[in-house]
């Protein structure tokens, strides 16, 4: 009995270690497998911005130059010389102006929505998310007619408004599910300790949404950074944020791919930052809300 | 009655905005597509003609071949994307314990400026100097010109577009899996259950609210496609790549016909409202059932 024992736990041993094995070399596969598939994303995006570090020649070269000496003649051309940067504070000024107006107008618009009994709540909220899913070519033409009409063409007033048709609807849908995630009995203490209904909003419930806040911020600033169709049409070369540039700088014939390339660099920097500032709350920006990652 | 006007002032400003930025522009192009009005024909000066604009986009072939080159752009990608996502998800959820760290990082794509993306596309397959492009010329694979291909073009946009948006689709389904309870696994094993069992039955149904969502979202977005077209393709060669944007684009923007312009605008409208009504539909039956709290 005893001796069997023994037997049967010494066998289980050697199978144990066999599967231990071959976990341990699985989880390495997928180790590897992971690695290969996150280079695959990283790597066309890496390659086309190491064009904006390299020569003509170097980037028309029939055989991929893989190692050379980084230059910044491309940033210096396109940024400084040909007074680039002047793109970069235009996409600045609208995203910032944009995501301020919509944030002050759309919290407490999302919070009128988590609490309040508005008569055809769900429709409205719906025809909300219409608006963020029309694509920019939709209300681009009347846009543009209008603000032919109020002289308001060629003005940063143009693109920021224009920017607020999908961040609005964003920054309302987002901001919801915030305010949904909060207790309506925090509200109705606040409210039975002598706030009123907006000093409960204020005092109780903004500094515990107050992460969600800056997350919709991030994300606002983010789509209208990289927005590119009402940035080109509303806009004129004074006042053009950088996204809606780059397509015009790709022609035909001659073009200068390593100053295209230091641009498109620059203007993805803020981006890439933005992303990594946003970390946790990513899966339930991209998903408005419905999948809370 | 008081604390009903009360609400107003809370979404007061958000509706007096949608009202100029929303409500102001459908009126004007409700009412520009009845009349002729165009800034390349001195005779059409914003003259009543009745649905003449409709009745001329209804016999319109490219209008009709926008919507075709759309679901011919819409159902590989998100095929491809649904299924890549899914593989990836599976991947990256059993490989790293902490799979949260590696978001950021596969979200690149999908969040960096689209005109940056199409770019990418462009120079990597450019057939001269492009890391893709000379190895598809001199591998034969592809003798042309990828972006110039009657063939290969509308093809070359798909391949951007999967890149773009994989990691969208693998990232909304691993959180998903992340989140998912432990529970029906011990029951699972407990059954004895071989992994491609516990598969289709533990994780898929566990997992399809997630892949619905990230495809609705998919299907509505991949239908407003206008920027990496534009920068690609500019819905060339032909119209092989023009997309209900670029097609609505060159009607508006390049040939100034406002009143043709402002009848495809209202149906597209139409069109975008019935496909989210569906879209928001089946968020709210999956957030009924209680899904929502992952």
């Amino acid at each position: 009995m005893n001796a069997e024992t023994t037997q049967e736990t010494i066998v289980l041993d050697a199978r144990q270690r066999r599967i231990l094995l071959g976990r341990r070399l699985m989880r390495w596969l997928y180790y590897l497998l992971t690695a290969l598939i996150v280079m695959l994303f990283l790597f066309p995006w890496l390659w086309v911005f190491s064009l904006g570090f390299k020569t003509r020649s170097e980037i028309l070269s029939p055989t991929i130059v893989w190692i050379w000496k980084p230059t910044l003649v491309n940033f210096y051309e396109v940024l400084i010389a040909k007074g680039y940067w002047r793109l970069i504070i235009n996409s600045l000024i609208v995203a910032v102006s944009t995501v301020t107006l919509c944030i002050v107008i759309g919290v407490p618009t999302a919070y009128a929505f988590s609490r309040f009994p508005i008569p055809g709540k769900e429709s409205w909220f719906y025809m909300i998310l219409t608006f963020r899913m029309a694509p920019a070519v939709v209300l681009a033409l009347p846009l543009y007619i209008l603000f032919a009409r109020a002289k308001l063409l060629g003005t940063y007033f143009a693109p920021i408004l224009a920017h607020c048709t999908f961040t609005l609807p964003f920054v309302i849908w987002l901001m919801r599910s915030f305010f949904d995630d909060i207790p309506k009995e925090i509200d109705a203490a606040a409210m039975t300790d002598g706030y009123s209904r907006a000093g409960a909003f204020f005092h109780a419930i903004l500094p515990l949404v107050k992460s969600g806040i800056v997350a919709v911020a991030l994300f606002s600033i983010i789509f209208s950074w990289n927005e590119f169709l009402y940035g080109l049409i509303l806009t004129s070369d004074a006042t053009r944020p950088v996204a809606s540039q780059i397509p015009s700088l790709i022609r035909p014939h001659g073009t200068l791919w390593g100053e295209v390339c230091a641009l498109a660099t620059t203007a993805s920097l803020p981006v890439a930052f933005l992303i990594f500032a946003l970390q946790r709350q990513l899966v339930r920006g991209l998903s408005f809300g419905a999948v809370k990652g | 009655m008081s604390s009903k006007r009360y609400i107003w002032w809370w979404v007061l400003p958000a509706a007096l905005l949608f009202l100029i930025i929303i409500l102001l522009p459908f009126i004007t192009a409700l009412t520009y597509s009845f009349r002729a009005f165009s800034f390349t024909d001195s005779t059409a000066t914003g003259q009543f003609i009745g649905i003449e604009n409709y009745r001329k986009l209804v016999f319109d072939q490219d209008f009709y071949n926008s919507f075709k080159v759309t679901f011919l752009y819409m159902v590989p990608s998100i095929l491809i994307q649904g299924a890549l996502g899914l593989g990836i998800a599976l991947l990256i959820s059993r490989a790293v314990q902490r799979a949260r760290i590696l978001i950021p990082i596969m979200l690149l794509p999908t969040l960096l400026t689209p005109v940056v993306i199409g770019l990418v596309g462009v120079l990597t397959l450019n057939p001269d100097f492009g890391v893709i492009g000379i190895w598809l010329n001199r591998s034969g694979l592809i003798k042309e010109a990828v972006l110039g291909s009657y063939k290969w073009a509308l093809p070359a946009i798909i391949a951007v577009d999967t890149y773009q948006w994989t990691p969208f689709v693998a990232v909304i389904l691993t959180a998903g899996l992340l989140g998912l309870p432990k529970e029906p696994y011990e029951a699972a094993q407990v059954d004895g259950a071989n992994p491609v069992q516990t598969f289709f039955r533990v994780t898929m149904p566990l997992l399809w609210p997630y892949f619905v969502v990230a495809m609705l979202i998919r299907v509505i977005d991949a239908f407003r496609i206008f920027d990496i077209i534009w920068v690609m393709t500019r819905g060339g060669p032909g119209t092989v790549t023009e997309a209900v944007a670029v097609y609505a684009y060159r009607h508006t923007f390049r040939y100034w016909d406002m009143g043709y312009g402002s009848a495809l605008i209202m149906v597209l409208f139409v069109f975008i409202s019935i496909m989210v009504e569906y879209l928001y539909k089946a968020l709210q039956k999956w957030q009924g059932a209680g899904g929502s709290s992952a």
